[in-house]
């Protein structure tokens, strides 16, 4: 598994930053999400999630909204 | 199956999110509390993945919940923290009939034993439909989505427009501004928001409809690319 620590911003339903960790490093991962969520207290606006995954691209199929517009979604398929 | 064990009592995690629910603001031990909580989901969490992966040759992701969205859900639903069931989840998405659906499922519960079914295919939530699996792993569910590409492209486009109008439009409420037309709208008589969540809506019943009859010809493919294209053509001037 790879790690993907995500920071996206619910009012322009943007991500504004994409972190990736290494097979070894989940509870470095872990680690850095909840810092930054504790960080992120008092910005309610933004989402610090923390998505595992073989590849990238697996994370884009079922976690697309992180990656793409809502039309690019629709047009994916 | 290894035993995976709280170090919180059921007790504690009550109080917790009873305080959590209630607080204005989370005090940061609450908060720290809460963390440590959700990181006891991560062992039941990684053996979920191994099965998945290893046993059942599955691709699926996974992530632990937001403490923000654990808190918006303790708020909204009266859910006790101690019961909550989506702390910890996977989802698997693929393009297959829903019988595939069905057969996937069945070896994801015979590979949990004691595991819960949720069909909301059978009983959609506000247009929301997958088969989520809730797999007991020691003290700890962890929730398996199983979606079809065609529910996935519902679920995560409303989930979306949920980011910026209002988590309470997954809930089957209208969205903030019900009455504002979309934004970036070229056409001042184009629809408002409240229009493109019955949009939405009717474009899950539309797909439901197609997904039913399991090898769609080429009329019935024609009846959800027009309205997959209607849905299109809305969302470009949407975000």
């Amino acid at each position: 598994m790879r790690y993907f620590l995500i920071v996206y911003d619910r009012s322009q339903g943007r991500r504004r930053e994409l972190t990736e960790f290494s097979e070894g490093q989940r509870a470095h991962a872990l680690e850095e999400r909840a810092r930054r969520e504790r960080d992120a207290l008092e910005q309610p606006e933004l989402e610090v999630v923390l998505l595992a995954a073989e590849s990238r691209a697996d994370l884009e199929r079922t976690h697309g909204r992180y990656f793409k517009s809502v039309e690019e979604l629709a047009a994916a398929r | 199956m290894p035993v995976v064990r709280r170090s919180m009592s059921i007790s504690q995690i009550r109080r917790l999110g009873d305080r959590l629910r209630h607080a204005a603001q989370p005090s940061v031990e609450d908060l720290e509390l809460l963390q440590r909580l959700r990181l006891e989901y991560d062992a039941p969490l990684q053996i979920v993945e191994r099965t998945l992966r290893d046993e059942l040759q599955m691709h699926a992701t996974s992530r632990l919940k937001t403490v923000q969205t654990i808190i918006e859900k303790l708020v909204r639903e009266r859910t006790r923290l101690s019961s909550m069931e989506d702390i910890a989840g996977a989802r698997i998405v693929e393009e297959m009939t829903l019988a595939e659906q069905d057969e996937r499922v069945a070896r994801i519960v015979a590979a949990f034993p004691s595991a819960r079914l949720r069909d909301r295919r059978a009983m959609p939530s506000h247009g929301y439909r997958a088969v989520h699996v809730i797999a007991f792993v020691g003290d700890f569910p962890v929730e398996i989505q199983v979606r079809t590409h065609l529910q996935d492209l519902w679920a995560q486009s409303t989930e979306a427009l949920a980011v910026l109008w209002g988590r309470q439009i997954q809930y089957g409420e209208p969205p903030e501004r019900a009455g504002d037309g979309i934004v970036g709208a070229d056409d001042p008589f184009g629809p408002t928001r409240r229009e493109v969540i019955d949009l939405l809506r009717s474009l899950s019943a539309t797909i439901a409809e197609v997904e039913a009859i399991g090898q769609p010809d080429a009329t019935e493919m024609v009846g959800l690319r027009r309205v997959l294209e209607r849905f299109v053509r809305v969302f470009r001037r949407t975000v």
